[in-house]
């Protein structure tokens, strides 16, 4: 025992009388054996043949002693406040005693409740490895009512090791990543002037917070070619959060690409995500005629400077063909017509002549 | 959804899983062109080292380049390519970049890049 034991504790008593003490410890609730720590503010009523007042335990977590007792059974009872009640475990503890004070002897009382805590860590997934510097939200819930609705309690940025909350109110805790994350658009390429669905899945951040989605060239990262403010909501399941919008590129916007390829910066606050390259085609509309001017119906096979090749079947004459940003066409063949010259006017510039294989 | 819930008394493991892809800035190119190697990451701390392997579509080892580190969850490299001395057939060559973060157990294959490795002829 050491010289602070509360069973080290004695004092005078009146000759035929006992006396008592109550001390209440606290500690890390499941770690017993851990560090215990005096809980001042308690008040501990006392209940026996010799009357004494209510008190409340001191810095020490102690009450004074009460000396002059009649030897008998007592009983040393404590109450917490409704502050203290969410803070320690006071249901799942004893926190009342009888004994019987004895003369010339200072009986001890000692009580012990431990404190609630949460612990929270990120971890990449398979592996024991922290990440830092993701922003979080720890959010908690009372387990009475039911349908508490939940509220912040801290928020804070992840680190190199686990965090621990002391003395925390029971209940539900929540620990909300402040991430986007799984860009994904809606079609596996972009159209001009084709409206196409961007998404990104969002968590931590509540909804109707702003976000907004960059488009950028896929080569280099910025300026951004085009934003769009976009506010955080609920996904149509209500499975998730999400930043979402259906944008309709135009040639005005993406003046700017010098790549044939684009993507999206989706963020809200400092979390962002890029999506992957999507490629950017135009819809071209080509007139087919012969060497008199007659309207063909036939396929036509488009090979682009970038390597990306079409083949549509012109009816009529005409044919639309999707152009891949920023190419030209390379080549041009009508199988149908193979062994012949072909020609093509772009407009603008002299018409090139290709021959057909044979 | 990156959201843990428990109760007090309990340790709350968040678990994040990092992605990696990449791509060639370019479809098509011909040798001793310089093309650009993009690699773009999710939930990957900066400053973690990115290693990339150009490959042959068949496997055979062209390149490796392994400076590259992860900024703002991305690594754009250039890459010039020189491959007269790796004894490739003079045909159309379809070559794939391998990006991969090792302590992280994470790897990426680009779609392939087609290099043309005999210069084109023009007639006159």
């Amino acid at each position: 025992m050491g010289k602070d034991d509360l069973s080290s504790v004695k004092v005078e008593c009146p000759q035929g009388k006992g006396a008592l003490i109550a001390e209440v410890l606290t500690y890390k609730s499941g770690f017993k054996r851990s560090k215990h720590e005096p809980l001042s503010g308690v008040k501990v009523k006392f209940y026996g043949p010799t009357k004494n007042p209510d008190q409340n335990t001191g810095g020490n977590g102690r009450t004074t002693v009460l000396n002059g007792l009649d030897p008998d059974s007592y009983t040393v009872s404590l109450e917490f406040t409704p502050d203290m009640t969410e803070l320690y475990d006071v249901s799942g503890s004893t926190i009342s005693t009888a004994k019987t004070v004895k003369k010339g002897k200072t009986t001890p009382y000692p009580f012990e409740v431990p404190w609630f805590w949460i612990e929270y860590q990120v971890q990449y997934d398979g592996l024991k490895i922290f990440v830092p510097g993701i922003d979080y939200v720890l959010r908690h819930k009372k387990p009475d009512p039911v349908d508490s609705p939940w509220t912040q309690k801290k928020t804070g940025t992840t680190g190199l090791s686990k965090e621990t909350e002391e003395k925390v109110p029971r209940g539900r805790y929540k620990l909300d990543l402040k991430l986007v994350y799984e860009p994904e658009w809606g079609d596996p390429q972009v159209e001009i002037d084709k409206a196409i669905e961007i998404k990104a899945a969002v968590s931590g951040f509540d909804v109707g917070t702003d976000g907004s989605i960059q488009i950028v060239d896929a080569h280099t990262l910025a300026p951004a070619l085009h934003t769009i403010a976009v506010k955080v909501a609920e996904s149509a399941d209500k499975s998730r959060r999400e930043l979402k919008t259906t944008w309709t590129p135009t040639k005005e916007q993406l003046k700017d690409l010098k790549s044939a390829k684009i993507a999206f910066r989706a963020a809200v606050g400092a979390s962002f995500v890029f999506s992957e390259p999507e490629p950017v085609f135009i819809k071209e509309k080509y007139e087919v005629v012969d060497g008199d001017g007659t309207k063909l119906s036939t396929r036509i096979e488009l090979y682009f400077s970038g390597g990306y090749s079409d083949s549509k079947q012109a009816d009529g004459g005409e044919a639309e063909v999707l152009t891949p940003w920023n190419e030209t066409v390379a080549r041009v063949n009508l199988p149908e017509y193979n062994g012949n010259p072909v020609g093509l006017d772009e407009g603008g510039i002299a018409t090139r002549h290709f021959r057909m294989p044979a | 959804m990156y959201e843990f819930e428990d109760v007090h008394d309990t340790l709350i493991p968040g678990v994040v899983t990092p992605k990696i892809q990449v791509t060639w800035s370019r479809h098509r190119a011909w040798h001793a062109e310089t093309v650009g190697i993009l690699v773009r990451t999710e939930v990957v701390k900066d400053g973690t080292k990115v290693k990339l392997e150009i490959k042959t579509k068949g496997g055979k080892l062209l390149d490796t380049l392994d400076k590259g580190t992860i900024a703002g969850n991305a690594n754009d490299q250039n890459y010039k390519i020189d491959w007269k001395t790796k004894q490739l057939k003079p045909e159309t060559a379809e070559v794939v970049v391998t990006a991969a973060i090792k302590e992280l157990k994470l790897t990426a294959d680009s779609e392939p890049m087609f290099v043309d490795l005999v210069p084109p002829m023009f007639s006159a």
